[in-house]
């Protein structure tokens, strides 16, 4: 079984009818990637019945169907029919006689697939079936799919098994013994039923059996109704049966009839038979006869030919006879003309062979002279090629001192340029080193200024840091007085305000007197308290105050009706009380003291101070007061008569004039209005010192910060300019070293240039002293290559001629030579003809003598043929009596053949006859054997009707 | 009624019988071939991979019917290990080995190959070339590939383009 022929259409990327005729052997499917290669496979697979539309690389079993592309339109069914040949191998089942069988499934858009082998459709089984032990199949170990090689072993044993099983042909057995487990199980199922119908047959035999007796009853009678019938029927038969006979016998005759008329058949059958028996034996003899006759003519002819053949040769020989004369004729001509020619050719050769030896003495001789002059020749190139040799050299030598003359020249030269460079560069490199040297020594000047500057300014910045030091440290001192003198001012004055405020608001007085002099506050009619317009001083103070009391807060006013005025004011608000003093007081005072009271006291009055508008209050108020330094020693004051006035202490204790004595410690009054007035004056003095001081001070400090300020700067600057300095001297200093060294290495290259120059001079004069050497040699060479000129054109001259007397002789030796060997070659050629001429003629002879053989074997040969062409003849006239008489015979025959089919023919036809009136008997025999076979028919259908009805 | 029955049982021993004696020849038959394969394999690996040794196994020896068939492969220079575990032209080759020892055993009419020598290196597609020119000799072989070498083996090459988009056509060219 072979796999012929593929034909895809509409399947997958197939959508045209392809067809792929397989060959034997290995068939390859390449192709690019993409383009349908494995759809072939795909193909085949389907076509055997493949199912799994996953193995197809479908979804679904329509996927197969060609889908459509961008160009081409989809169709709607796909097809694949696969061509198998036996090759040898029958195929399995049914098909084995087939030599081929095609297989083809058909797909149709949303339809099941159709199967046919041969073009029959069949089911997908017989397709399974078909390839069951072949090994083939759409899922066997003979198709290996895309990429299934490696999962073939990877596969589960159980499923690698039906690799083996489909190898051993087990697979059709196992489908086999499937159907047959298939029948079993039906085979159950249907034995179960029939138990179950059983069961229930058994339960209803019992209804059945009384139905059964009703049944027998039935069946009695029945019988009965059937054995009357019956005998009605046997009546009926018996008439029938009477008929019957009656008809039997009229057959019997004509089978009698028929019987004799057979028998005459037979016996004219007989008699025909003999008759066509006796025809064929004469049929026999006949042809036998034919064949005579055909071989007697057979051979006729044959003598007839050979009578032909036989004088044709005569001819023939007679011809080739006198051919062959004609031709012996002309070769003895040849020979006699071949002879002449020979002897001819002998004598020129001969002619030749003594021209030959004069030729090759000639030669001989010429050649003797050549070699002489040969030798002459070799001589003469030898001294030549010496001289030659020696010309060579001398040029060699030449080119040498040449070439080294002009490396020479370049040498000075070179030299020379040296030299100049290197001047060049000592006198730049000198010059160089005079400049550094110049810049060198006004660096080191520079330096030096630079470095005394800065010690300069090193002295004034620590002078300058001194006095900035100092400053400050004022500056500090000072700022803690300013502090002082501050908190000291600050204190004072707000001590000053809170008194000031005291006094203005006048808290100390009482609230009648506030009030008047607050609402009445006329300059022109009060002028304040008496305490306003009197100073004491402070260690009289106490005293004071304990003398005057409370008439310290006697309001001064210009006149009595002030006074009034303001008292009436009082009265009228209901404000208190007050006392006012009028400016012009009643002066009734009088001094009661007297100087001795004046020894141990002296008088208040002297040691207040007033106003010059107030003089005559104080004077009433203090007219009659003592100061005494103490109590006791007022009291002893007082002891003395005389005395009217109050006596007081320092300390305020006073003595009235009664005696009274008030003392103690504290202050006579509350509020002394006369210590806030002193210490008013005081402080206002104070703060006024204080603030002069302090801006005195604040004075002093701006200038010493201004101070201060001005040498920070002027430090900075001394900084920044030894800073700038500093740099300066740095730069210098590298400068300086920089300098140093190039000066240094300056000197070095002066020196080397210098030992430059010294060599480069000492290797010029040598170079000079050599040149003179070599141009001394090159005039010796020059004179030398002259002479050896002079020699080699001599010895030229020489071999010119040599050479041509050579090649003259040569040339005639040359000659002769060719006209040797044409000789030679002649003489030769000439030899050869007479050999093959000498060969023509042993030919021509042996020719000759064949010719005449031939003529007598021709001679012998017609003879030969005459008397056999007799003999045949002779032959020939026997045969064609022979024949005359056979003919003869043969019509008698033919006539009596003739005469015998004709009354055959008549004995066929009476045979016919017979033949038909039997037929015709034996019709009418049967037609009353059907009529009596229909009779007993009706009368066994009447019998069973009665049987049966009964 | 009775009769029928009998009848029934008389075909269902017969249906027994024919299953025992099926189960028979499936039994021998297999036998047979199991071994005979074998020895194809033992062979054929032994020539794939020099100095390897493959052979097959059944799983289950008792049950002829119903046993699972193993592949016990020990290639040159490695441990014996499941053939899982072997790298993919080592695949392929394994299973170029069984499929060529069945068609050695039992030749198939025809033998379809798709891109089995994809995974194989020049010396075993050469291998793969000596295995399929003897096999040609038996079955014949269509197969696809895209490996030059492979493709001088054989007789008759198919083409198939895409000249249109989506259609494919086939040029094929005898060798011969």
């Amino acid at each position: 079984m072979k796999l012929k022929r593929l034909e895809i259409s509409g399947f997958k990327s197939f959508r045209d009818k392809t067809v792929i005729d397989f060959s034997q052997g290995v068939n390859a499917i390449v192709g690019p990637n993409g383009c349908g290669k494995s759809n072939v496979v795909d193909a085949i697979r389907w076509v055997m019945g493949e199912q799994r539309v996953k193995a197809l690389r479908g979804k679904k079993m329509d996927d197969v169907i060609f889908n459509g592309s961008e160009d081409a339109a989809p169709v709607s069914m796909a097809e694949v029919v696969m061509t198998l040949s036996s090759g040898g191998s029958s195929f399995p089942g049914v098909y084995g006689e087939l030599t081929e069988v095609s297989i083809s499934r058909r797909a149709i858009l949303d339809d099941e697939s159709e199967y046919c082998i041969n073009r029959v459709p069949c089911r997908l089984l017989d397709i399974k079936e078909f390839f069951m032990g072949t090994g083939v199949g759409a899922r066997t170990y003979s198709l290996v799919e895309q990429g299934s090689v490696a999962t073939m072993v990877e596969a589960k044993p159980e499923d690698r098994r039906l690799f083996i099983e489909d190898a051993a042909g087990v697979s059709k057995y196992k489908s086999r013994k499937d159907a047959a487990v298939r029948k079993m199980e039906a085979t159950r199922q249907n034995i179960l039923r029939l138990n179950d119908i059983h069961k229930e047959v058994k339960s209803q035999l019992n209804a059945i059996a009384r139905q059964a007796k009703k049944a027998e009853q039935y069946k009695e009678i029945k019988l009965r109704i059937k054995d009357t019938e019956l005998i009605l029927a046997k009546q009926d038969f018996a008439k029938l049966a009477d008929k019957s006979d009656a008809l039997q016998e009229s057959r019997a005759h004509f089978t009698g009839q028929s019987e004799s008329i057979r028998a005459q058949l037979e016996a004219k059958e007989s008699a025909l038979e003999e008759m066509k028996a006796k025809l064929m034996e004469n049929d026999e003899q006949i042809s036998r006869r034919q064949t005579e006759l055909y071989e007697i003519k057979n051979s006729i002819t044959i003598k007839e030919k050979n009578i032909e053949f036989s004088r044709r040769r005569i001819t023939e020989a007679t011809e080739r006879k006198q051919k062959n004369q004609s031709e012996i004729d002309l070769m003895e001509h040849k020979k006699s003309s071949l002879a002449f020619e020979m002897d001819n050719l002998q004598k020129k050769a001969e002619e030749a062979m003594n021209r030959m030896t004069q030729l090759q003495n000639e030669l001989d001789t010429g050649q003797k002279e050549v070699e002489g002059l040969l030798e002459n020749d070799r001589e003469i190139n030898s001294r030549l090629e010496e001289h030659k040799i020696r010309y060579i050299d001398v040029m060699q030598d030449l080119a040498k001192f040449n070439n080294i003359i002009t490396t020479l020249n370049k040498n000075l030269e070179d030299f020379k340029k040296r030299e100049e460079r290197e001047n060049r560069e000592i006198e730049q490199d000198k010059n160089r080193f005079d400049e550094l040297t110049v810049k060198l020594q006004s660096l080191s000047t520079v330096l030096a200024a630079e470095e005394e500057e800065i010690r300069k300014l090193t002295g004034q910045k620590e002078v300058i840091a001194d006095e900035l030091q100092k400053a400050r440290s004022d500056l500090q001192v000072l700022e803690e007085r300013i502090m002082q003198t501050k908190e000291e001012a600050g204190g004072k004055s707000s001590r000053l305000q809170s008194l000031g405020e005291f006094q203005a608001a006048f808290k100390w007085s009482s609230d009648g007197v506030k009030k008047v002099i607050e609402t009445q506050g006329d300059q022109d009619r009060f002028y304040g308290v008496v305490a306003d317009h009197i100073n004491v001083p402070r260690e009289y103070e106490s005293a004071v105050e304990a003398v005057l009391g409370d008439k310290l807060q006697y309001v001064v006013v210009k006149s009595q009706e002030e006074g009034l005025r303001a008292i009436d004011y009082l009265k009228n608000y209901q404000l208190g009380r007050g006392s006012f003093v009028p400016v012009e007081l009643r002066g009734n005072h009088a001094e009661t003291y007297s100087a001795e009271h004046l020894e141990e006291a002296e008088p208040l009055r002297n040691k207040v101070v007033v106003q010059e508008e107030f003089q005559q209050i104080a004077d009433c108020l203090l007219g009659d007061v003592l100061l005494t330094p103490s109590i006791t020693t007022g009291i002893n004051l007082w002891k003395k008569n005389g005395f009217r006035g109050t006596l007081v202490t320092p300390e305020g204790d006073t003595i009235s004039p009664n005696g009274v004595l008030t003392g103690g410690s504290g202050a006579a009054v509350e509020k002394s209005l006369l210590a806030t007035k002193r210490e008013i004056a005081e402080l206002e003095t104070d703060v006024r010192r204080l603030s002069k001081e302090l801006d005195d001070q604040i004075q002093e400090k701006k200038k010493l910060v201004s101070s201060i300020a001005s040498w920070d700067e002027e430090l900075t600057e001394l900084k920044n300019r030894t800073h700038r300095l500093d740099i300066d001297i740095n730069g210098r200093k590298k400068d300086l070293e920089r300098f140093e060294d190039e000066s240094e290495r300056l000197k070095q290259r002066i020196a080397v240039l210098e030992y430059n120059r010294q060599n480069i001079k000492t290797e010029e004069a040598q170079a000079a002293q050599k040149l003179l050497e070599i141009k001394e040699n090159v005039l010796l060479k020059e004179t030398a290559e002259k002479e050896l000129n002079e020699i080699i054109s001599v010895f030229n001259n020489r071999r010119q001629q040599s050479r041509s007397a050579i090649d003259a002789q040569e040339r005639s030796l040359t000659e002769k030579k060719v006209l040797l060997a044409s000789l030679v070659e002649k003489k030769e050629a000439d030899l050869r003809t007479v050999v093959r001429l000498q060969h023509d003629i042993g030919l021509n002879d042996s020719e000759v003598s064949r010719k005449k053989e031939e003529i007598t074997a021709c001679e012998t040969q017609m003879t030969d043929l005459a008397s056999a062409v007799e003999a045949e003849q002779e032959m020939l006239q026997s045969l064609y009596g022979k024949l005359a008489s056979c003919e003869a015979v043969l019509t008698e025959m033919k006539e009596k053949r003739a005469a015998e089919d004709e009354r055959v023919k008549a004995q066929e036809n009476e045979i016919r006859d017979i033949k038909r009136n039997l037929d015709d008997l034996q019709r009418r025999s049967e037609s009353a054997g059907a009529q009596r076979i229909c009779r007993t028919r009706s009368a066994k259908s009447v019998f069973d009707d009665a049987a049966c009805r009964s | 009624m009775t009769t029928q029955l009998a009848d029934l049982n008389e075909s269902l021993s017969s249906l027994q019988r024919t299953i025992t004696r099926i189960n028979k020849i499936s039994r021998e038959r297999f036998a047979e071939t199991f071994a005979a394969v074998n020895e194809c394999f033992k062979d054929v690996f032994a020539k794939i991979f020099p100095g390897g040794r493959g052979r097959l196994l059944l799983t289950d020896e008792n049950d002829l019917l119903e046993t699972g068939v193993d592949i016990d492969i020990q290639i040159p220079g490695k441990k014996a290990q499941s053939v899982s575990l072997l790298s993919g032209g080592e695949k392929s080759l394994a299973a170029i080995a069984l499929i060529f020892s069945i068609l050695m055993y039992r030749p198939t009419p025809f033998l379809i190959l798709d891109e089995v020598d994809a995974a194989l290196d020049d010396a075993n597609t050469n291998l793969f070339n000596r295995l399929i020119k003897g096999v040609a000799g038996q079955s014949q072989v269509i197969m696809i590939t895209h490996n030059k070498s492979t493709m001088e083996v054989a007789d008759t090459l198919f083409g198939v383009t895409m000249q249109k988009q989506g259609i494919s056509s086939l040029v094929s060219v005898n060798l011969n």
